[in-house]
């Protein structure tokens, strides 16, 4: 399919998500999550008016082959939790990952914790898809475009790989950085399209060719 | 006097209520139908991956990783036997970009060839491209299969004015899906579909090993529509839509 066909496909899929309508994942992942959720349960097993705990029963086996135990089936299952109050929150929490734990009163749900650890709400619709972003984009490194290579932003100031795939898939520049703030050179390039990757963040590029 | 004992008589009656309420309104607790409370499921795999029309790589990883999207890669593992021109660099990618992005490389065969469909080369089909794999991407969770056309006869059939070798039949027959189910895998797609409509769109709940597909073909409005009608249906009805792209971000489809 052409460019222009992919980037509409996607564009489609990614208004559908910022809605809230659509779950985008690998095939892999969606078959275990459709597994997990018809054959665990939750249920909430204390509740005193301030504090509701909540368990997973995960002891319904899966897949009958001998080589995958339901230990395979542990991403992570959207729950949607609702108080005496009748007020909802939604979390991702993991099935083998303890209990959960739901602070709240009448004014809302202040905290939900698993195993000690904080969940995050899952906000609704679009707010969602910004409020995720803006945690990507604020977390760790990010690629720019200069003329005459790529800056890497590198908030931590720990050492980070760059490294640039050709077409091909051949990794052309590998360089490590250091600092907040760093240049690596691509000048040396053949024209071309390149993908530059560092950490989480990625960047493609076009090298042009000089003119006559 | 009055006043007293009438309290006296209305006190159980209070008490009765709050603990009567106290017990009813417990809270509650599901797992949604889909991640994130979504309405429905979808998921897309790239043809071929390191083998032939798996399109433009560097578009597919940049142009997914920056909306977010994951996306599953059907890998034929024994490289060199496909075109004789896959190496290394494309292991190499899929550790170093695809699988840290998020993407999946999907099983699909250790050769792509049609003989294989023999019971006694399912183990070669399956096993060993599974663990070829995951040898080369330790990384990859590689517990899917994505069937495929390709079962080639060997022989060249006259097909119109040319002759060539064609797909008599889909590679998943039962007695794969039955030997699937007893490895390591958790599902598998099979029966791809162009049919227009809500068809190829799996229901909410369906037996993993068989996941419906749908075949995207040459672009263009109709098949845009078409698309997005799939995408809807999967939305009413809670479902799942798996589609298989060629080519990728390349200009012919």
């Amino acid at each position: 399919m052409g460019f222009s066909d992919w980037i509409t496909v996607l564009n489609y899929l990614k208004s559908r998500v910022d809605a809230g309508d659509l779950w985008v994942e690998t095939p892999q992942r969606v078959t275990k999550y459709m597994m997990e959720r018809d054959n665990y349960t939750v249920s909430v097993t204390a509740d005193n008016g301030s504090a509701m705990t909540i368990e997973f029963n995960t002891s319904a086996e899966i897949n009958p082959s001998p080589m995958v135990a339901n230990s395979v089936y542990s991403d992570s299952l959207t729950l949607v939790i609702t108080t005496r109050y009748n007020q909802s929150v939604r979390v991702n929490a993991a099935p083998f990952g303890g209990a959960i734990t739901v602070q709240y009163g009448a004014g809302g749900v202040t905290s939900v914790t698993q195993n000690g650890v904080p969940l995050q709400e899952i906000p609704v619709g679009v707010a969602q898809a910004r409020s995720t972003l803006r945690a990507e984009r604020s977390a760790g490194t990010a690629l720019a475009r200069q003329p005459s290579g790529i800056l890497v932003r590198n908030p931590s100031g720990r050492p980070v790989t760059v490294r640039v795939y050709a077409l091909s898939g051949q990794c052309v520049v590998e360089a490590q950085v250091t600092g907040p703030g760093n240049s690596v050179a691509t000048n040396g390039l053949a024209p071309g399209l390149y993908t530059a990757v560092a950490g989480s963040a990625s960047i493609a590029f076009a090298v042009q060719a000089r003119g006559r | 006097m009055k006043t007293h004992s009438t309290s006296l008589r209305v006190l159980p009656v209070i008490l009765l209520t709050v603990v009567t309420l106290s017990s009813a309104q417990t809270g509650s607790a599901r797992i949604a139908l889909w991640k994130n409370g979504a309405r429905g499921a979808y998921s897309m795999s790239g043809d071929d991956y390191a083998c032939q029309y798996y399109g433009n790589l560097t578009t597919i990883d940049t142009t997914t990783a920056h909306r977010g999207i994951h996306m599953g890669l059907t890998t034929v593992s024994d490289f060199p036997s496909c075109l004789g021109s896959c190496s290394e660099p494309y292991w190499e990618f899929a550790r170093n970009v695809l699988v840290p992005h998020g993407h999946q490389l999907i099983s699909h065969s250790y050769d792509h060839q049609w003989h294989l469909k023999t019971q006694a080369a399912l183990a070669l089909i399956l096993d060993t491209s599974q663990a070829h794999i995951q040898a080369h991407v330790p990384a990859n969770e590689c517990r899917f299969f994505g069937d495929y056309g390709g079962m080639w006869t060997d022989s060249m059939i006259k097909v119109g004015p040319f002759y060539e070798r064609v797909e008599p039949q889909p590679i998943m027959t039962d007695s794969m899906v039955n030997y699937m189910k007893h490895q390591d895998f958790v599902g598998a797609r099979m029966g791809g579909t162009t049919l227009a409509g809500c068809s190829g769109v799996n229901p909410s709940s369906y037996d993993p090993f068989r996941t419906g597909y749908v075949i995207w073909l040459n672009g263009g409005t109709s098949e845009h529509d078409a698309f997005r009608q799939r995408v809807q249906c999967a939305i009413d009805s809670g479902g799942h839509l798996n589609y298989e792209f060629h080519n990728i971000g390349e200009v012919v489809s």
